[in-house]
């Protein structure tokens, strides 16, 4: 059967539109613009015996900062507790007035705040704190990812195991492959950079360092294809050391992945 | 007397809530239905969705909205519509409900349910809009009235008229929370009882019941402490007034143990229980 359509909304009301923008930017809006927003609220608020226009309107802004800020915080447990708690709130003002949540629900409000910090951060400890970003919303975006069945051999009738390098295999959606200065959970730096995937296994979130070749592979395997595809691709476009050091390992990364449920198959 | 959609009430029911996810799924307990946050579940994948299927094989569900935004003057957001038929398809639920708020305006969320100027132009538009949402649907909507904490000067009309006429152009049910009419009755000066009268009978398919937050000059509607003495006697005003309503114990934050969740249920349920023997 065909999927119903959604019918077109009706054009709103002009009045509503107008309200909407200014109780918005009023709900919104910074500390320093109360005084402008005591005089508006006057224009579309009632004050009751109890409270003035503008106390009215505050009762909505004292509730949209600590909203976002708590589930942001809960999300970037690590960034948070780096930053403390104002400066860490600082930040999240300042992503939010370029990122706003178009989502549906708060569980997406920090999947740019990586990026955004990549793009607008430049403190001292701006390795460290993206590194952090990193890490926390790829334990986030394990957590959320689609239920997908993980590739297990030995569920597999004998002739499928036998040609198990002749099926297509992916990374389980839940696997994040991060590229680290810094050593989670305590994120002390180090002198090279260290490899990590982060990922869900019995709806429990972890993560597993990992060889830099072993990455490399993983990597391979996320643009997926089937074994023998993605060994071809490497053999093309590795380079010599990692070529060899692939080849020594291949077979205990395979078991690895199968193992940790970092693959499924199509 | 009954409610107009001929469904059936489910009785008395909690909110799902992921602490108690462990306890619900291990224990049989006394709870006639589940209600579902919406967006929690509308996500990719995860546990929440396993839980979900599995407490599908124990309860009947019904589907709970905070952002499908519908008083919002941004178009209705086909997206979210479509991902919240994808889970209506999997709970099957007698009905689904949303707030008659708006949260969201230029495509960005504010996360929390707005209210509406009780205009002649906002019940044409709303209500239009609700059509679109049940027919697309396919299955009986209801709206909740919202707590408030502010009142627009461009207001025509009282809150009970706005809701009771919604309901009626939209034709569409209501779910009643006796909390929200509590908590607006402080903020804005009026007796709830005012307001229950005026709610078309036949509509109303679910009650919520919920604790708030004194906060001196204004009620905070924030689902974190027990139900207030005064929400439950007017939850028990309420119940004569209405017939073939479902009631559902709504807590969000602060969680305490099940027990004392269904401690509550049990005390909705005997008050049912005690008002239909007087009867």
């Amino acid at each position: 059967m065909p999927e119903k359509s959604i019918k077109d909304s009706p054009k709103p009301p002009s009045d509503l539109v107008e309200l909407q923008n200014w109780f918005s930017g009023a709900v919104t809006a910074p500390e320093s613009e109360k005084e402008r927003l005591f005089q508006e609220s006057k224009q579309y608020v009632t004050a009751s015996s109890k409270q003035d226009t503008f106390q009215r309107v505050e009762v909505y802004m004292t509730d949209f900062w600590p909203r976002i800020t708590e589930s942001m915080g809960d999300d970037f447990e690590h960034v948070k507790t780096h930053c403390g708690d104002d400066a860490f709130n600082a930040l999240i003002k300042d992503y939010i007035a370029i990122h706003p949540s178009t989502s549906f629900t708060l569980y997406h409000v920090g999947q740019s705040f990586p990026s955004y910090l990549e793009s607008y951060y430049h403190g001292a400890d701006r390795a460290k704190l993206i590194d952090m970003a990193h890490f926390d919303w790829a334990k986030c975006a394990a957590f959320m990812a689609q239920n997908r069945p993980h590739l297990d051999p030995s569920t597999l009738p004998t002739n499928e195991q036998q040609r198990i390098m002749d099926r297509p295999i992916k990374c389980h959606p839940s696997v994040s492959i991060l590229e680290l200065l810094h050593t989670p959970p305590a994120f002390s730096a180090k002198s090279t950079t260290t490899w990590w995937v982060i990922y869900r296994k019995e709806f429990q979130v972890h993560w597993k360092s990992i060889p830099a070749s072993f990455a490399t592979l993983l990597h391979q395997i996320q643009d997926g294809g089937t074994l023998i595809e993605i060994v071809t691709r490497l053999q093309n476009d590795a380079n010599h050391s990692l070529r060899i050091e692939l080849e020594q390992h291949i077979q205990t990364y395979f078991q690895t992945a199968v193992t940790e449920q970092w693959l499924i198959t199509n | 007397m009954g409610n107009r959609f001929n469904i059936q009430p489910l009785g008395h029911g909690i909110g799902l809530r992921a602490p108690h996810y462990q306890d619900l799924l291990q224990e049989s307990h006394p709870i006639d239905f589940l209600e579902i946050i919406s967006e929690g579940f509308m996500l990719d994948g995860g546990k929440p969705i396993t839980v979900l299927e599995a407490l599908l094989e124990k309860y009947p569900m019904v589907m709970h909205g905070v952002s499908l935004s519908i008083g919002s003057a941004d178009p209705l957001d086909k997206n979210y519509l479509k991902r919240l038929k994808t889970l209506a398809n999997k709970v099957r639920p007698p009905w689904f409900s949303d707030h008659i708020c708006w949260t969201k305006v230029h495509g960005r969320n504010l996360h929390n349910l707005m209210p509406l100027p009780y205009t002649q132009s906002t019940i044409d538009y709303v209500s239009e809009r609700i059509k679109i949402v049940q027919d697309y649907m396919e299955i009986p909507f209801i709206f909740e009235n919202v707590s408030s904490y502010v009142e627009f000067d461009a207001s025509q009309m009282e809150e009970w008229e706005f809701v009771a006429r919604v309901a009626e152009q939209a034709d569409c049910g209501i779910l009643l929370d006796v909390n929200n009419i509590f908590v607006s009755g402080f903020n804005h000066e009026f007796d709830p009882m005012t307001y229950i009268n005026a709610i078309p009978h036949d509509r109303v398919l679910q009650y919520h019941v919920a604790g708030h937050l004194d906060k001196g000059s204004f009620i905070l509607d924030t689902h974190d402490h027990d139900i207030r003495s005064e929400v439950w006697d007017l939850y028990e005003k309420t119940i004569p007034l209405f017939s073939g309503v479902s009631t559902l114990i709504e807590r969000d934050d602060n969680l305490p143990p099940l027990q004392d969740v269904l401690k509550e249920l049990n005390i909705a349920r005997k008050i049912n229980q005690r008002l239909t023997k007087a009867a």
